[in-house]
C-alpha cells in the first residue's frame, strides 16, 4: 500500500472505533497534513468522507481552510442525502406493512446501526428481497401504483423501481435472489435454497424510528460476505464493504453461530475467501481478532493480504476506477477457461437475447470486439493489461481456494 | 423554551446539523447546520431553559462578550424556530 492509503485506512478505523485510542505518532500526524489531499480524494473514491472528516477532527489534525471547508460542505450534502434516505426508507417498508408480505432488508440501511454515527455510511439505494415470486409481483404492482417507476427490465436478480420526491430522484431493487448467478452453479443452488426460505428477524434503527426485518445474524454475516464475493467476481469493491463486514460482525459477533457459519462457507467454497475477507478487515479496519474463530490452515499470506488490500484501494467504492480489471476466472487461467470467461461475458451483456442459443457465435463475436473497443476507448488500457490483471487476480483466488469444496 | 424533542443533534466532527430524523418525507428546510457552539445551546435547551441561561451556558466556553453572544443566540432561536425545532 502507498503510505496515503495506509493512513487513510487507519484513519477510516479511528473513525469505525471513536472509544479506542488507536495511537498517531507525530510523524503521522505530519505526514497525513502533508499528504491530505490524496487521503481526501481516497474519501472520495470510497464514499467515506464523512468518516475521514470525523476521524481528523477527533485528531485535530489542521487542514487547509479551503479543503476544511469543502469537507464541510461535503458532511452536511452527505449528511442530509441521508436522512432524505431514511424518509424514502420509511415510505417503502410502511407500503411493505401494508402488502403484508415476506420480505429482507439488505445492507445499506440494515447496517447503520452498526455504524458509530449513521451518517458515515452512504447509501444510494434501497434494496429489498423478496423471494416469493407471487409476492414479488404484488410489491412490483403495488410500487407502481404508488408512483414508482421503471426504466429497464428485471435483470437476473432485480428490478430497479425510481421515484420522484421534491426534485429527488431515489432507488428501489427489489431482489428475487440474493446475489446474481455465479459461475459456479453449485453455489448459485445452495445459496437460493439457503436464503429463498429463510424467515427474517427484527431488525431496527432506533435513532430514525425504523423496525424492519434482517437476516439472522449468521446467514447475514454470510450474506455480507457473498455480496463482495459479488462485487470481487465482476468490478470489485471499496473499503466500505469491508467496515460494512467489520462493524455487523463487532456489533452480532455474540450472536453468530461461527460452527454454522464454518459449514455454510464451507459448504460453498467459500471458506477462503471468508477468511481473507476477515484478515484484511482485522488488519485494515480494526476488527478485534477474537471477534472471528479463523483456522491458520485457511488464512492467506501476508503478501496475498497486501495484493488485495492494493486491489481494493485502487477499485473504489464499486470498482468504477480500476480500468484494467475486466475479467475474473475461477475455474482456472488455460485458453478453454478465456472462452469459458467470454461465454460469461456475453450472457451479461446480452441478458436477453443470449437465450437464443442460435445467435450465440454472432454474440460472442460482438463481446470480443466490445471488450477489445473498451479496453482501448474507454478503459485506456491494453487488453494485455487486461488479461495481465487477469492472471494476477487468478492466484489471489487459487490462494483462496475459491469455489474448492 | 426548549429544544422540540422529535429533533436530535447529529455530530460528524465539528459539523453539527438539528435534524428531524422520523419523518417520512424529509424537508431540506427543516434541517438547522450549526457548529459546536450551537451544540452547546441545544444541550442547554433540552430543558427547559431562559435566554440568559443560554448566555451563561455559551461564555462558559467561550470567551465572548455579552452583545455578541446574545446576537449569536438570537440568530440561533431564530432558525431554530422557523424549523419548529424550537416548543414553547
Amino acid at each position: 500500500m502507498k503510505p496515503a492509503e495506509e493512513l487513510f485506512c487507519k484513519l477510516i478505523r479511528q473513525a469505525l472505533h471513536p472509544g479506542g485510542a488507536l495511537p498517531f505518532s507525530r510523524a503521522e500526524r505530519l505526514e497525513i497534513a502533508s499528504e491530505i489531499n490524496t487521503i481526501y480524494l481516497l474519501a472520495r473514491e470510497h464514499n467515506m468522507q464523512s468518516a475521514l472528516y470525523d476521524s481528523l477532527c477527533t485528531l485535530k489534525i489542521p487542514l487547509p481552510p479551503a479543503l476544511q471547508d469543502e469537507m464541510r460542505q461535503t458532511v452536511v450534502s452527505y449528511s442530509l442525502a441521508s436522512y432524505r434516505m431514511l424518509g424514502f426508507t420509511r415510505k417503502i417498508l410502511s407500503v411493505l406493512a401494508e402488502e403484508n408480505v415476506h420480505y429482507i432488508l439488505l445492507k445499506g440501511v440494515s447496517l447503520l446501526e452498526c455504524y458509530p454515527k449513521l451518517e458515515f455510511r452512504g447509501y444510494g439505494d434501497v434494496d429489498i428481497l423478496i423471494p416469493e415470486k407471487n409476492e414479488f409481483e404484488q410489491v412490483k404492482n403495488r410500487f407502481l401504483a404508488e408512483g414508482f417507476y421503471i426504466k429497464e427490465d428485471y435483470v437476473d436478480h432485480q428490478l430497479e423501481l425510481f421515484f420522484e420526491e421534491n426534485g429527488k430522484r431515489h432507488l428501489l431493487e427489489l431482489h428475487s435472489k440474493v446475489i446474481a448467478s455465479q459461475e459456479d452453479k453449485q453455489m448459485n443452488e445452495a445459496v437460493q435454497q439457503l436464503f429463498g426460505s429463510l424467515r427474517g428477524v427484527p431488525g431496527s434503527l432506533p435513532a430514525a424510528g425504523l423496525c424492519y426485518r434482517v437476516f439472522p445474524p449468521t446467514e447475514n454475516t454470510l450474506y455480507l460476505l457473498l455480496h463482495m464475493l459479488q462485487h470481487f467476481l465482476n468490478s470489485g469493491f471499496g473499503i466500505k464493504l469491508l467496515c460494512d463486514w467489520t462493524v455487523y460482525i463487532e456489533a452480532h459477533h455474540e450472536k453468530i453461530d461461527w460452527k454454522s457459519y464454518d459449514r455454510l462457507t464451507a459448504s460453498l467454497g467459500l471458506t477462503g475467501f471468508s477468511h481473507a475477507m476477515a484478515q484484511l478487515c482485522i488488519r485494515y479496519c480494526g476488527l478485534p481478532p477474537e471477534y472471528i474463530p479463523l483456522s491458520d490452515a485457511h488464512k492467506i499470506s501476508a503478501e496475498a493480504q497486501e495484493e488485495l488490500i492494493a486491489d481494493i484501494m485502487k477499485a473504489g467504492e464499486f470498482g468504477k476506477n480500476d480500468s484494467s480489471r475486466m475479467l475474473i476466472m475461477t475455474q482456472g487461467g488455460n485458453l478453454f477457461h478465456y472462452l469459458q470467461q467470454l461465454h460469461r461475458q456475453m450472457k451479461n451483456r446480452f441478458p436477453e437475447i443470449q437465450r437464443i442459443v442460435i445467435l450465440w457465435p454472432i454474440l460472442w463475436l460482438l463481446t470480443g470486439i466490445c471488450f477489445l473497443w473498451n479496453n482501448h476507448a474507454l478503459r485506456k488500457t491494453s487488453t494485455r493489461e487486461v488479461l495481465a490483471t487477469t492472471r494476477k487476480r487468478h492466484h489471489l483466488i487459487q490462494e483462496m481456494d475459491l469455489f474448492q469444496r | 423554551m426548549r429544544a422540540n424533542p422529535d429533533f436530535t443533534l447529529r455530530q460528524i466532527g465539528d459539523v453539527c446539523l438539528i435534524v428531524r430524523l422520523n419523518d417520512t418525507i424529509f424537508q431540506k428546510d427543516n434541517v438547522i447546520t450549526t457548529n459546536e457552539s450551537g451544540a452547546i445551546l441545544w444541550d442547554t435547551l433540552k430543558k427547559n431553559c431562559t435566554r440568559k441561561e443560554l448566555l451563561s451556558s455559551l461564555q462558559a466556553e467561550y470567551e465572548v462578550d455579552e452583545e455578541t453572544a446574545l446576537s449569536d443566540i438570537d440568530a440561533f432561536l431564530a432558525s431554530l424556530k422557523s424549523a419548529g425545532a424550537l416548543s414553547d
